[in-house]
Protein backbone atom coordinates (compact mmCIF):
# COMPACT_ATOMS: atom_id res chain seq x y z
CA UNK A 1 0.00 0.00 0.00
CA UNK A 2 1.45 3.50 -0.85
CA UNK A 3 1.92 6.30 1.38
CA UNK A 4 -1.02 8.00 -0.48
CA UNK A 5 -3.32 5.14 0.05
CA UNK A 6 -2.52 4.81 3.69
CA UNK A 7 -3.07 8.22 4.55
CA UNK A 8 -6.87 7.96 2.89
CA UNK A 9 -7.69 4.66 4.64
CA UNK A 10 -6.88 6.62 7.98
CA UNK A 11 -8.72 9.76 6.73
CA UNK A 12 -11.71 7.01 6.46
CA UNK A 13 -10.99 5.58 9.74
CA UNK A 14 -11.21 8.61 11.39
CA UNK A 15 -14.08 10.27 10.20
CA UNK A 16 -15.51 6.88 11.34
CA UNK A 17 -14.23 7.03 14.77
CA UNK A 18 -15.64 10.37 14.64
CA UNK A 19 -19.16 9.15 13.83
CA UNK A 20 -18.62 7.02 16.84
CA UNK A 21 -17.75 4.01 14.88
CA UNK A 22 -16.83 0.89 17.22
CA UNK A 23 -15.14 -0.84 15.11
CA UNK A 24 -13.34 2.13 13.80
CA UNK A 25 -12.17 3.27 17.20
CA UNK A 26 -10.98 -0.83 17.79
CA UNK A 27 -9.08 -0.22 14.97
CA UNK A 28 -7.26 3.04 15.96
CA UNK A 29 -7.31 1.46 19.34
CA UNK A 30 -5.29 -1.23 17.96
CA UNK A 31 -3.14 0.92 15.55
CA UNK A 32 -1.82 3.50 18.17
CA UNK A 33 -1.82 1.92 21.38
CA UNK A 34 1.44 0.41 21.36
CA UNK A 35 3.23 3.35 19.95
CA UNK A 36 1.44 5.90 22.22
CA UNK A 37 2.54 3.21 25.54
CA UNK A 38 6.30 3.34 23.67
CA UNK A 39 6.12 7.65 23.44
CA UNK A 40 4.99 8.05 26.99
CA UNK A 41 7.44 5.40 28.26
CA UNK A 42 10.48 7.34 26.81
CA UNK A 43 8.92 10.18 28.00
CA UNK A 44 8.11 9.11 31.64
CA UNK A 45 10.70 6.74 31.90
CA UNK A 46 8.17 4.52 34.23
CA UNK A 47 5.99 1.65 33.43
CA UNK A 48 3.25 2.54 35.42
CA UNK A 49 2.93 6.04 34.53
CA UNK A 50 3.21 4.91 31.03
CA UNK A 51 0.17 2.84 31.29
CA UNK A 52 -2.12 5.49 33.23
CA UNK A 53 -1.81 8.36 30.96
CA UNK A 54 -1.84 5.76 27.69
CA UNK A 55 -5.34 4.91 29.38
CA UNK A 56 -6.20 9.13 30.23
CA UNK A 57 -4.55 9.77 26.86
CA UNK A 58 -7.08 7.66 24.74
CA UNK A 59 -9.92 9.20 27.08
CA UNK A 60 -8.94 12.26 26.43
CA UNK A 61 -9.12 11.13 22.44
CA UNK A 62 -12.58 9.99 23.10
CA UNK A 63 -13.60 13.66 24.35
CA UNK A 64 -12.07 15.59 21.30
CA UNK A 65 -12.24 13.81 18.34
CA UNK A 66 -15.36 14.84 17.07
CA UNK A 67 -13.35 18.40 16.85
CA UNK A 68 -10.68 17.01 14.64
CA UNK A 69 -10.15 18.25 11.68
CA UNK A 70 -7.65 16.50 8.58
CA UNK A 71 -6.55 20.15 7.30
CA UNK A 72 -4.97 21.35 10.61
CA UNK A 73 -2.92 18.17 11.07
CA UNK A 74 -2.82 14.38 10.38
CA UNK A 75 -4.34 12.10 13.37
CA UNK A 76 -0.82 10.55 14.53
CA UNK A 77 -0.09 14.67 15.34
CA UNK A 78 -2.82 15.41 16.89
CA UNK A 79 -2.73 12.51 19.04
CA UNK A 80 0.75 12.70 19.92
CA UNK A 81 0.35 16.51 20.66
CA UNK A 82 -2.61 15.08 23.22
CA UNK A 83 0.07 12.47 24.98
CA UNK A 84 2.68 15.47 25.33
CA UNK A 85 0.27 17.43 26.94
CA UNK A 86 -0.75 14.84 29.13
CA UNK A 87 2.81 13.69 29.65
CA UNK A 88 3.67 17.55 30.31
CA UNK A 89 1.06 17.88 33.11
CA UNK A 90 2.32 14.78 34.38
CA UNK A 91 5.98 16.00 35.33
CA UNK A 92 4.36 18.96 36.96
CA UNK A 93 2.17 17.19 39.41
CA UNK A 94 5.26 15.29 40.31
CA UNK A 95 7.52 17.81 40.18
CA UNK A 96 5.27 19.27 43.04
CA UNK A 97 4.96 16.03 44.73
CA UNK A 98 8.93 15.93 44.42
CA UNK A 99 8.57 12.25 42.88
CA UNK A 100 11.65 10.45 40.68
CA UNK A 101 10.47 8.16 38.13
CA UNK A 102 12.28 5.15 37.27
CA UNK A 103 11.83 1.88 34.93
CA UNK A 104 10.00 -0.65 36.57
CA UNK A 105 9.17 -4.04 36.70
CA UNK A 106 5.39 -3.97 35.34
CA UNK A 107 6.72 -4.06 31.74
CA UNK A 108 7.05 -6.62 29.56
CA UNK A 109 10.10 -6.88 26.86
CA UNK A 110 9.72 -9.51 24.38
CA UNK A 111 12.77 -12.02 24.47
CA UNK A 112 13.55 -15.74 24.39
CA UNK A 113 14.41 -16.26 28.06
CA UNK A 114 15.55 -14.77 31.33
CA UNK A 115 19.35 -13.98 30.08
CA UNK A 116 17.85 -12.02 27.03
CA UNK A 117 15.05 -10.35 29.33
CA UNK A 118 17.60 -8.66 31.88
CA UNK A 119 20.02 -7.51 29.24
CA UNK A 120 17.20 -5.97 27.32
CA UNK A 121 15.60 -4.44 31.09
CA UNK A 122 19.11 -3.01 31.79
CA UNK A 123 19.53 -1.98 28.05
CA UNK A 124 16.20 0.18 27.71
CA UNK A 125 16.94 1.16 31.30
CA UNK A 126 19.86 2.64 30.33
CA UNK A 127 18.60 4.39 27.51
CA UNK A 128 15.95 5.82 29.43
CA UNK A 129 18.16 7.08 31.89
CA UNK A 130 19.98 8.84 29.19
CA UNK A 131 17.21 10.21 27.37
CA UNK A 132 16.08 11.77 30.50
CA UNK A 133 19.54 14.06 30.28
CA UNK A 134 18.59 15.43 27.11
CA UNK A 135 17.27 18.99 26.35
CA UNK A 136 13.15 18.64 25.95
CA UNK A 137 13.35 19.47 22.24
CA UNK A 138 15.68 16.38 21.48
CA UNK A 139 14.23 13.82 24.22
CA UNK A 140 11.13 14.51 22.42
CA UNK A 141 12.00 13.65 18.81
CA UNK A 142 14.21 10.66 20.29
CA UNK A 143 10.31 9.01 21.82
CA UNK A 144 8.38 10.33 18.57
CA UNK A 145 10.94 8.68 15.93
CA UNK A 146 12.58 6.03 17.74
CA UNK A 147 9.33 4.64 20.25
CA UNK A 148 6.79 5.94 18.82
CA UNK A 149 8.19 4.95 15.13
CA UNK A 150 6.74 8.31 13.46
CA UNK A 151 8.32 9.74 10.49
CA UNK A 152 10.32 12.59 10.27
CA UNK A 153 7.46 14.45 8.32
CA UNK A 154 5.27 12.69 11.11
CA UNK A 155 7.33 14.40 14.26
CA UNK A 156 7.81 17.34 12.44
CA UNK A 157 4.25 18.33 12.38
CA UNK A 158 3.67 16.59 16.27
CA UNK A 159 6.07 18.99 17.64
CA UNK A 160 4.84 22.16 15.51
CA UNK A 161 8.66 22.67 13.71
CA UNK A 162 10.23 22.22 10.29
CA UNK A 163 11.68 18.78 8.78
CA UNK A 164 14.74 20.23 8.45
CA UNK A 165 15.13 21.29 12.16
CA UNK A 166 13.49 18.10 13.04
CA UNK A 167 16.61 16.04 11.77
CA UNK A 168 19.51 18.59 13.01
CA UNK A 169 17.70 17.43 16.80
CA UNK A 170 17.35 14.09 15.96
CA UNK A 171 21.16 14.35 14.79
CA UNK A 172 22.31 16.00 18.24
CA UNK A 173 20.58 13.89 20.29
CA UNK A 174 21.92 10.65 18.72
CA UNK A 175 25.43 11.92 19.26
CA UNK A 176 24.61 13.17 22.41
CA UNK A 177 22.90 9.49 23.99
CA UNK A 178 26.13 7.75 22.17
CA UNK A 179 28.43 9.60 24.04
CA UNK A 180 26.47 8.50 27.59
CA UNK A 181 26.07 5.49 26.40
CA UNK A 182 28.58 4.53 24.59
CA UNK A 183 28.76 2.20 21.57
CA UNK A 184 26.04 -0.13 21.69
CA UNK A 185 27.14 -3.59 23.14
CA UNK A 186 25.06 -5.37 20.88
CA UNK A 187 24.71 -4.96 17.38
CA UNK A 188 21.01 -3.79 16.59
CA UNK A 189 18.58 -6.81 16.14
CA UNK A 190 19.59 -7.59 12.36
CA UNK A 191 16.15 -6.27 10.07
CA UNK A 192 14.67 -7.42 6.77
CA UNK A 193 16.81 -5.33 3.99
CA UNK A 194 14.48 -5.56 0.99
CA UNK A 195 16.72 -5.82 -2.44
CA UNK A 196 15.93 -1.81 -3.29
CA UNK A 197 17.16 -0.84 -6.31
CA UNK A 198 18.01 2.19 -4.73
CA UNK A 199 21.24 1.75 -2.78
CA UNK B 1 24.43 23.36 2.90
CA UNK B 2 26.25 23.20 6.00
CA UNK B 3 28.22 19.93 6.85
CA UNK B 4 26.31 19.48 10.40
CA UNK B 5 23.00 20.30 8.45
CA UNK B 6 24.40 17.72 5.25
CA UNK B 7 25.10 14.87 8.01
CA UNK B 8 21.47 15.45 9.27
CA UNK B 9 20.05 14.88 6.47
CA UNK B 10 22.19 11.76 5.66
CA UNK B 11 21.94 10.15 8.69
CA UNK B 12 18.40 10.74 8.71
CA UNK B 13 17.95 8.89 5.25
CA UNK B 14 20.03 5.90 6.60
CA UNK B 15 18.33 5.72 9.81
CA UNK B 16 14.91 5.62 7.78
CA UNK B 17 16.12 3.28 5.56
CA UNK B 18 17.60 1.17 8.44
CA UNK B 19 14.48 1.01 10.69
CA UNK B 20 12.23 0.09 7.39
CA UNK B 21 14.62 -2.47 5.87
CA UNK B 22 15.51 -0.99 2.95
CA UNK B 23 18.97 -0.71 3.43
CA UNK B 24 21.74 -2.54 6.27
CA UNK B 25 24.09 -0.07 8.21
CA UNK B 26 26.91 -1.58 6.27
CA UNK B 27 25.06 -0.53 2.53
CA UNK B 28 24.38 2.71 3.77
CA UNK B 29 28.36 3.42 4.99
CA UNK B 30 29.29 1.78 1.46
CA UNK B 31 26.80 4.50 -0.30
CA UNK B 32 28.51 7.67 1.93
CA UNK B 33 31.80 6.94 2.01
CA UNK B 34 32.72 10.26 2.61
CA UNK B 35 30.95 10.38 6.02
CA UNK B 36 31.28 6.39 7.11
CA UNK B 37 33.63 7.48 9.90
CA UNK B 38 30.91 10.17 11.07
CA UNK B 39 27.82 8.02 10.24
CA UNK B 40 28.87 4.31 11.38
CA UNK B 41 28.78 5.30 15.59
CA UNK B 42 25.24 7.25 14.98
CA UNK B 43 23.78 4.88 13.05
CA UNK B 44 24.54 2.14 15.17
CA UNK B 45 23.33 3.92 18.23
CA UNK B 46 20.22 4.60 16.37
CA UNK B 47 19.27 1.49 15.86
CA UNK B 48 19.74 0.14 19.06
CA UNK B 49 17.82 2.76 20.44
CA UNK B 50 14.69 1.74 18.37
CA UNK B 51 15.23 -1.81 18.99
CA UNK B 52 15.05 -1.35 22.46
CA UNK B 53 11.94 0.85 22.62
CA UNK B 54 10.42 -2.04 20.13
CA UNK B 55 10.84 -4.73 22.15
CA UNK B 56 8.99 -3.25 25.19
CA UNK B 57 5.62 -2.96 25.72
CA UNK B 58 2.41 -3.48 28.66
CA UNK B 59 1.07 -6.88 29.75
CA UNK B 60 -1.25 -8.07 28.02
CA UNK B 61 -3.60 -7.93 30.73
CA UNK B 62 -3.02 -4.14 30.53
CA UNK B 63 -3.75 -3.35 27.03
CA UNK B 64 -6.97 -5.58 27.13
CA UNK B 65 -7.96 -3.68 30.71
CA UNK B 66 -7.19 0.23 28.80
CA UNK B 67 -9.22 -1.52 25.49
CA UNK B 68 -12.24 -2.31 27.26
CA UNK B 69 -12.58 1.10 29.21
CA UNK B 70 -12.06 2.57 26.01
CA UNK B 71 -14.48 0.68 23.98
CA UNK B 72 -16.70 0.84 26.83
CA UNK B 73 -16.65 4.86 27.07
CA UNK B 74 -17.22 5.20 23.48
CA UNK B 75 -20.36 3.09 23.46
CA UNK B 76 -21.72 5.29 26.36
CA UNK B 77 -20.90 8.25 24.71
CA UNK B 78 -22.60 7.05 21.38
CA UNK B 79 -25.64 6.18 23.44
CA UNK B 80 -25.66 9.53 25.12
CA UNK B 81 -25.50 11.38 21.08
CA UNK B 82 -28.29 9.19 20.31
CA UNK B 83 -30.70 10.04 22.85
CA UNK B 84 -29.53 13.73 22.90
CA UNK B 85 -30.32 13.84 19.41
CA UNK B 86 -33.40 11.81 19.76
CA UNK B 87 -34.70 14.54 22.21
CA UNK B 88 -33.36 17.30 19.75
CA UNK B 89 -35.81 15.43 17.23
CA UNK B 90 -38.42 15.35 19.88
CA UNK B 91 -38.20 19.29 20.78
CA UNK B 92 -38.55 20.26 17.06
CA UNK B 93 -41.57 17.86 16.57
CA UNK B 94 -43.21 19.26 19.29
CA UNK B 95 -42.53 22.88 17.70
CA UNK B 96 -43.86 22.11 14.82
CA UNK B 97 -47.14 20.56 16.23
CA UNK B 98 -47.13 23.46 18.59
CA UNK B 99 -46.90 25.56 15.13
CA UNK B 100 -49.04 23.91 13.19
CA UNK B 101 -51.78 23.42 16.06
CA UNK B 102 -51.80 27.31 16.82
CA UNK B 103 -52.27 28.08 13.01
CA UNK B 104 -55.26 26.31 12.77
CA UNK B 105 -56.43 27.70 15.55
CA UNK B 106 -55.63 31.28 14.58
CA UNK B 107 -57.28 30.28 11.11
CA UNK B 108 -60.44 28.78 13.33
CA UNK B 109 -60.82 32.09 15.07
CA UNK B 110 -60.63 34.24 11.77
CA UNK B 111 -63.24 31.91 10.44
CA UNK B 112 -65.70 32.29 13.30
CA UNK B 113 -65.16 35.96 13.78
CA UNK B 114 -66.04 36.01 9.83
CA UNK B 115 -68.94 33.88 10.56
CA UNK B 116 -70.17 35.77 13.58
CA UNK B 117 -69.92 39.21 11.71
CA UNK B 118 -71.64 37.85 8.86
CA UNK B 119 -74.47 36.17 10.96
CA UNK B 120 -74.70 39.54 12.70
CA UNK B 121 -75.42 40.95 9.61
CA UNK B 122 -77.35 39.13 7.99
CA UNK B 123 -79.80 39.20 11.21
CA UNK B 124 -79.56 43.02 11.22
CA UNK B 125 -80.30 43.21 7.76
CA UNK B 126 -83.51 40.53 8.85
CA UNK B 127 -85.09 42.78 11.39
CA UNK B 128 -84.78 46.32 8.81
Amino acid sequence: MSPNSDAQAERLLVDAAKAGDQAALSELYQTYFPRLYRYILARTGNSYDAEDLTEEVFMRVLQAIKRFEHRKAPFSAWLFRIAHNAVISQRRKETARGRSSQLNDGMQVDTAGPEELAEKHVALSEVMQAAKTLPDAQRQVISLRFAAGLTVAETARAMGKGEGNVKVIQHKAIAKLREMMGQPKKQPKPRVYAKSGKA
Amino acid sequence: MRRVEKLSEILEECVEAGLTGRRSIEASLALYPAHAEDLGPLLRTALSISDNFQSCGPSAAVEQRIRSRFLADAAARRSLRHLESSFEKRGWLSGLRRAVFSGFASAAAVVSNLVAITVGRVSLGGSD
